[in-house]
């Protein structure tokens, strides 16, 4: 089926219930922006845009981007288990060269699940794996008692033990503040309870993994009200994928810095993503990256003949809108997100601001190899924020109405 | 029924909006004014936030409107609760989930003070002070557990000096009842640090009216509607000691939702109960969300901002003067600020002998006064948050 733009399909296109499989194949063919002169003899250029519905789109993110992305966690998480269970043997101390080799395997996992997380759908939320592998800022004191209550076994405390710990001693915090932080135990004790630890973020990474899988196998056509909840959910998630990076990871810290009348911004703070390894770069990109893929990127088909049950690549927001014939939105948020991809690759580029960790902290110069220790610039934290203030604003006010989804994060809802 | 109140259950709209328009005039200041200012002298002031969006962005402040902003500092993100001190300072909460508070001066003698929220909780976005100025109260969400706390700070320095549970999810609103009593509305929806302000299984909502002791946090009442799916949400206390309570609708089906109550009232001896809508008047009207509330007198008002109105649940024919609460069931509702303001929320009583309400919308501010009217036209570009407090 053809359409011109007039005949936009005007039904609610994510939030809705209506059949919009059959919708899938059809096409908007729009005219080019540019209408031909009268010298010109060339007819315009005609565009197709591929109009995708809520199936099409959830069962490209699962098959995509959720499965992989678990996938590569768990493999992660469980790198970083047994690197736990080979250094810790025995009566092994958690000592500096211990310390040096486990370093990487954790950055690795908590890359990986960052961006698992940047846009935590589906298992991600229904199983609860922020609150219970990234309770963010670890308390040490909570991970001392911790470890004096569950560190002297004869082994590393099972499942059961660990649930008996409150998360703000647990998950992926508390290991990289045992690896980094100076003023964290070494001892035995420490060393066996970070096993126990380590493997709790492997069984639930594997978990995770199993669960998202469980949905890329899912056929999101044969429940399409399903699939119009779930793609609401994405985009809202999106976005709040979106604020935990701007404001939870950089506004806020920002904010703390510059009314607190401090100087130099400290990177072991708690205020900042990661304080006690300040990887706060890899922090931002991995989340970022995630969130940047399904922000943009053309359409995974031309739309012509019949549509495969998948898409072979994951539908875009950008493409989103073009299939509902709105190349104009389409084309400011890539404007947008464009502005906030140069940003936040600033923030990675940027140059170390400095190589000292201060006084009663592990990492240290001497430690980036595993992790850098440094922030960016302020200004280049600032000109980041700006930009993806801008998305925020953006998706809240002209993508989400366009695609007729209700934001549970919106500014503008009430309270 | 008496007949006064049957009167104005018809659904009597005060229309004035003719005079009413906003001209979009810039002051030197470069806010915009009415056609009709507060009279010479008049030192009325409303402590308010607001987002406002300019080219370079929006931008979120608080301050104090006269109706010009007449002082204001720029916020990190949306507010919600803002509460003016005896010394005129504000507190102003970040609305749920929130990570700050914050302390300013809009007289500018002192630097803004800044508490940020050590990562344990986060605020609900509702704050009050101690009628002895020692204590704040804050609602606010565990972390780790989801669960309802009030936060007992210390007045002069914000810090927690002790948490008190609520025995639900999502506090909202806490005031000081007549009685001496802290009531706090707690929404009893769940909500999740790592999902924001999504709603959680609200097939297992449980809102309840909580009374606690103030010395103590101990639970001394508890009250719910039979309908699990009405949150009770912002509070006000009347003359008489009853506690009105701004309701919001959280039914599956949109025609539940809209004809929903839009108030409850707890009174001694009575317990809670909806207040429900005459027949003759359309309850969709207030679409059930009930997004603020104040006492005025014995007279309850809550405003709709889905609605675009707010409505006075009257119980007689001059509320500013009687002496005798008018029972419940004589409670009407009158349709206030409709045709007036858009999206109207914000609600505060000018205190006095007779009690005067101050109505905020989108782009002015409308006076609905028991002795005559007034209005205020605030810059158009300025969103008003969902609460303001008269601040002199």
């Amino acid at each position: 089926m053809l359409n011109r733009h007039k005949d936009m399909p005007t039904d609610v296109l994510l939030g809705g219930s209506s059949p919009i499989a059959a919708a899938l194949a059809s096409l908007l063919v729009l005219a080019a922006v540019a209408a031909p002169s009268a010298a010109q003899a060339q007819p315009a250029p005609i565009v197709a845009a591929p109009y995708y519905g809520p199936e099409a789109f959830v069962a490209a993110l699962t098959v995509h981007q959720a499965r992989p992305m678990a996938a590569r966690f768990a493999a992660a998480a469980r790198d970083l288990d047994a690197g736990f269970a080979r250094a810790c043997v025995g009566d092994s101390a958690l000592d500096a060269t211990a310390r040096n080799e486990l370093r990487p395997a954790w950055l690795a996992a908590a890359a990986a699940w960052e961006a698992v997380d940047a846009i935590a759908q589906g298992p991600t939320i229904t199983r609860r794996s922020a609150r219970s592998i990234d309770f963010r800022p670890a308390r040490p004191r909570l991970i001392a008692a911790a470890i004096k209550a569950h560190g002297h076994g004869a082994s590393p405390p099972d499942a059961a033990a660990l649930e008996r710990v409150g998360t703000p001693a647990k998950g992926l915090p508390a290991l990289e503040w045992l690896l980094w932080d100076s003023s964290a135990p070494a001892d035995t004790a420490a060393c066996r309870y970070a096993t126990g630890v380590a493997a709790g973020v492997a069984a639930e990474a594997a978990a995770l993994a199993t669960s998202h899988a469980g949905e890329a196998d899912r056929n999101w056509g044969d429940d399409g009200e399903a699939a119009a909840v779930r793609a609401a959910e994405i985009v809202n998630q999106w976005l709040a994928g979106l604020e935990a990076l701007r404001w939870r990871q950089l506004g806020k810290p920002l904010a703390i810095v510059d009314t607190s009348g401090a100087g130099d911004p400290d990177p072991h703070r708690d205020i900042w993503p990661r304080p006690p390894s300040g990887s706060h770069r890899e922090a931002w990109q991995a989340r970022w990256e995630t969130l940047r893929a399904l922000a943009v990127g053309p359409a995974p088909t031309d739309g012509f003949g019949p549509q495969p049950r998948v898409p072979p690549a994951i539908v875009s927001l950008e493409a989103l809108l073009r299939g509902r014939g709105l190349a104009d939105e389409a084309d400011a948020w890539i404007v947008r997100i464009t502005a906030a991809d140069q940003a936040v690759a600033a923030l990675t580029a940027a140059p170390r601001a400095r190589q000292d960790s201060g006084p009663g902290q592990g990492a240290g110069a001497a430690d980036t190899a595993a992790g850098s220790s440094a922030l960016p610039s302020l200004p280049a934290m600032r000109t980041a924020l700006q930009t993806l203030g801008a998305v925020k604003q953006f998706m809240q006010e002209r993508l989400a109405p366009s695609l007729k989804t209700a934001l549970g994060f919106s500014d503008a809802d009430g309270d | 029924m008496r007949t006064g109140v049957a009167a104005v259950a018809t659904g009597v709209v005060l229309r004035h909006a003719d005079a009413l328009r906003i001209t979009g005039d810039e002051t030197e200041s470069g806010h915009g004014t009415g056609r009709r200012q507060a009279p010479a002298g008049r030192s009325l002031a409303l402590a308010a936030t607001w987002r406002k969006n300019d080219d370079a962005g929006s931008h979120h402040a608080a301050g104090l409107l006269r109706p010009a902003v007449a002082a204001h500092l720029e916020l990190p993100g949306r507010a919600h609760g803002v509460v003016v001190e005896g010394d005129g300072r504000l507190l102003v909460v970040a609305r749920r989930p929130g990570d700050w508070l914050l302390r300013f001066d809009p007289s500018g003698g002192r630097p803004p003070f800044w508490f940020w929220s050590d990562g344990d909780t986060v605020f609900n976005g509702h704050v009050l002070a101690s009628p002895d100025g020692r204590r704040i109260y804050t609602t606010e969400t565990d972390r780790e557990t989801g669960a309802g706390l009030i936060g007992v700070r210390d007045a002069a320095t914000l810090e927690t000096i002790a948490r008190w549970p609520v025995g639900g999810f999502d506090p909202h609103e806490i005031v000081h009842g007549l009685d001496g009593a802290l009531w706090v509305a707690v929404g009893g929806i769940e909500v999740r640090a790592e999902t924001g302000r999504t709603k959680h299984r609200l097939q297992a909502m449980a809102s309840s009216l909580l009374r606690l002791d103030p010395r103590t946090g101990h639970e001394t009442g508890r009250w719910r509607l039979a309908d699990s799916r009405l949150g009770l949400r912002h509070l006000a206390v009347s003359r008489s000691g009853r506690i009105g309570i701004a309701l919001q609708a959280e039914h599956d089906d949109a025609g539940s939702r809209d004809h929903a109550p839009v108030l409850a009232i707890w009174e001694a001896g009575q317990g809670l109960r909806t207040v429900p809508w005459p027949v003759d008047v359309d309850a969709a009207a207030a679409r059930g969300y009930g997004g603020s509330i104040v006492a005025l007198g014995d007279d309850f008002v809550v405003s709709c901002p889905r609605a675009g109105c707010a409505w006075r649940f009257r119980g007689g024919a001059d509320t500013g003067s009687g002496t005798t609460a008018p029972a419940l069931s004589e409670l009407a509702p009158v349709a206030i600020a409709s045709a007036i303001i858009d999206e109207v929320c914000p609600l505060a009583v000018v205190a006095g002998t007779r009690p005067v309400l101050w109505a905020g919308g989108v782009g002015r501010a409308q006076q609905v006064a028991v002795s005559g009217n007034e209005d205020w036209s605030i810059e158009r570009r300025l969103q008003l948050d969902n609460h303001w407090s008269v601040a002199g």
